[in-house]
């Protein structure tokens, strides 16, 4: 077997109870490599086009990669690719912790679900081995019963175990995937799939330790990881100050999304920013498997917010907090822990509670609507109340449980007006107005907006630019705020080395442009794990290779260049305050923007269809045939 | 022209740290671009801060300026910030 994998892939089909392993030969590997790729891989062969996500034959595929388990800070990623029900497009969502390392162990390198279980149910890998084990009496459960129950069932505290909560069982549209309770495959709605097919868990607990080609090197890789994150000061601030550190980057340059989106200044930010955090909820950093980083946040409010949920990132804190109009920072730690407990997206619930917010302060909306809740912005405890209904689908929650598209076509033209998504997936906290490039990766990635797709503008706004992306040849600096054919060129070649990060389910706080390992320490890296001998080229072709699998399923899923596009609210400027005041996306340049990124991506500018030769440069030819 | 003038450097994120400090006077003996130049290497040599930043004034990055035309004057007391390059998070 090709070293650094198992050479297993695990299928389980839920509607018959059946399995099958398959052993791919290493070609397959070298060409799919691992996470999304991979999962890419099996809904373009195995999916028919128009399947509900929501159906039974939707597919959902586990996956890790060969690096997975050499304990190497940035390792321990997992990717869960599928049809996402909130944007009806393929999607993939990543998560951190400690369950992948654990899946890799047992023998496996992913698992391909199919089908619909009879009743709630939940997968046990261990060791090679597998069965379907009944869930029924963990199902409706918040995460830390159930993980507390089925670990006391396996007799075993060191299962680890990627679970849904009562959001994903309820099937809201953005409900989420946890693990150890406070990492999670958190966007694109992954956990409503797994609700759809009855599996409220997949448990996993393994020995088996996969070879590698060069031990010693590993060993030295780890080695000057850890050093780094001790000795580089920006390493050091995230390990004391997280993800949060956004509301500091941002504030100067009016990027704060403020009340859905209309302002990019908060007046509350220093009350929820990362020193906020850290001087009043903050218990410890928290860290993934064998990683040296620790950028996670872990919070305590005694009586109040539950440590053993984590704490809020940046996304959560902006998206439920100055997005809501909350600067206080134990409400938004308790909406996270909330999320977290039912498993639901915070990015997704932030922007829809904010999009129903506005409609209500606008009148679009009235109190008989919301079942009595006052949904002005700054309203807390609202927030706060609406985080159980959504999660269980009551009231007004069953309606918002859809995401901000759905609820906006409800409520009418005025309604859909303010909402802020594209192809009905609710922006992360990054504005498109003040980091322009973003204008085109929101509208234009395959799964909807996202903000760990390609590297962001303020990374070439500066001399000299870092020499990690002059290796790529992105070598002019440009101003933030302008939409240009050179960022047309930054979001194509650092999605394609982004997204060779994510089929490595590898974490961009190590091995991302600004952070402390390079393109070239990653070549080594998967060279001391696989001995292949590879170079970035290939492993940049086999990133191109997922975004290609991507925007091809999506191709025939009815997605056509119309779909990428930007809600209207982000062609009109801003409100008057703060440095980004009166600031929009410049129609014009988005169009022409995104025509050049279409050309850069060899796909025809009417159709999206990918060019002959870009498929046959990357060994996709076979896509026409499915 | 070249005068030099007294402008106000903020630090921003981790940098603030790094300087000790949220914010200091610097005099530049330029107000044009070989201020900005001066400004740059005043951070390296004095902070070790020599990539991973924006350097913004007015609200505009610098860069930006530049390109537009290098006819941006450095005043009294105008505001430079200096701030940690990111993507994601």
């Amino acid at each position: 077997m090709p070293l650094g994998y198992n050479g297993r892939i695990l299928h389980v089909n839920l509607t018959t109870g059946k399995f099958l392993v398959e052993e791919p030969d290493e070609l397959f590997y070298r060409r799919y490599i691992g996470g999304s790729c991979i999962g890419a891989y099996y809904l373009l062969k195995n999916m028919s086009p128009g399947i509900d996500p929501l159906d039974e034959k939707n597919i959902m595929v586990f996956a890790v990669s060969p690096v997975t388990g050499a304990a190497v800070s940035g390792t321990a990623r997992h990717s869960v690719t599928s049809k996402s029900p909130l944007t009806n497009t393929i999607a993939s969502s990543e998560a951190g912790g400690y369950w992948a390392p654990e899946f890799k162990f047992t023998g496996f390198d992913a698992v391909v679900i199919t089908g619909k279980s009879s009743k709630p149910v939940y997968l046990w890998i261990h060791d090679g081995e597998y069965e379907i084990r009944d869930a029924q009496n963990v199902w409706g459960k918040i995460t830390g019963d159930a993980q507390r129950i089925i670990r006391q069932e396996l007799d075993d505290d060191s299962v680890r175990i990627a679970m849904i909560g009562p959001g994903g069982e309820n099937l809201v549209k953005y409900a989420c995937i946890s693990n150890e309770l406070g990492h999670f495959n958190g966007r694109n709605g992954m956990g409503a799939v797994m609700g759809s097919k009855n599996l409220k868990a997949i448990a996993v607990r393994g020995s088996r330790k996969p070879q590698f080609h060069d031990d010693k090197k590993i060993q030295q890789i780890a080695l000057e990881g850890a050093r780094r994150v001790k000795q580089d000061p920006g390493a050091a601030a995230f390990k004391e100050l997280g993800t949060s550190q956004n509301f500091e980057w941002h504030t100067p340059i009016g990027g704060v999304p403020t009340r859905n989106w209309t302002s990019g200044t908060f007046e509350d930010v220093e009350k929820i920013n990362a020193h906020a955090l850290k001087n009043t909820v903050l218990k410890k950093s928290g860290s993934c498997w064998a990683c040296a980083q620790s950028c996670k946040r872990v919070v305590e409010i005694k009586d109040y917010v539950d440590p053993a949920y984590g704490g809020p990132e940046y996304e959560s804190a902006a998206m439920c907090g100055s997005n809501l109009g909350i600067g206080d920072m134990t409400k938004i730690s308790k909406i996270n822990e909330l999320c977290s407990k039912y498993t639901l997206d915070t990015i997704s619930l932030g922007g829809t509670i904010g999009f129903a917010m506005e409609c209500y302060e606008k009148g679009i909306i009235t109190s008989s609507d919301t079942g009595g809740l006052e949904l002005n912005f700054g309203n807390a405890e609202a927030a706060i109340g609406l985080v159980e209904l959504i999660a269980k689908r009551e009231g007004i929650g069953d309606l918002l449980a859809e995401g901000t598209a759905r609820v906006a076509e409800r409520w009418g033209d005025k309604a859909k007006e303010l909402a802020v998504h594209v192809k009905g997936k609710e922006f992360p906290a990054h504005m498109p107005q003040v980091k322009a490039s973003l204008a085109l990766s929101y509208a234009c990635l395959p799964y909807g907006p996202d903000h760990v797709s390609s590297e962001h503008d303020p990374s070439i706004a500066a001399e000299p630019i870092s020499y990690k992306l002059l290796g790529l040849g992105i070598d002019r600096p440009e101003d933030i705020a302008v939409l240009n054919y050179e960022k047309s060129r930054l979001f194509w070649v650092t999605q394609c080395d982004y997204s060779i990060i994510e089929c490595l389910s590898l974490c961009q706080f190590i091995f991302g442009h600004w952070t402390i390992m390079d393109l070239n320490e990653l070549v080594e890296f998967v060279n001391a794990v696989t001995g292949w001998n590879t170079n970035l080229y290939e492993l940049m072709l086999i990133g191109q290779r997922r975004i290609q699998m991507f925007h091809a399923f999506n191709l025939r899923e009815g997605i056509t260049p119309k779909d990428d596009t930007l809600p209207e609210k982000l062609f009109k400027p801003l409100d008057n305050n703060g440095p980004s005041a009166g600031r929009k996306v410049d129609r014009q340049d988005f169009n022409k923007s995104k025509e050049m990124y279409y050309k850069l991506a060899g796909w025809d500018t009417e159709t999206g269809k990918i060019s002959e030769e870009r498929l046959l440069e990357l060994g996709l030819e076979w896509i026409n045939n499915v | 022209m070249e005068e030099s003038v007294e402008v106000v450097v903020e630090f921003y994120g981790y940098f603030a740290g790094v300087a000790g400090k949220k914010s200091e006077k610097v005099t530049v003996s330029s107000c044009t671009k070989e201020g900005f130049e001066e400004i740059k290497r005043y951070l390296s040599e004095k902070y070790s801060i020599n990539q991973g930043f924006m350097l913004m004034v007015n609200n505009e990055s610098i860069i930006g300026i530049l390109k537009r035309g290098e006819h941006t004057i450095l005043t009294k007391d105008d505001v430079l910030k200096i701030i940690p390059v990111f993507s994601g998070g």
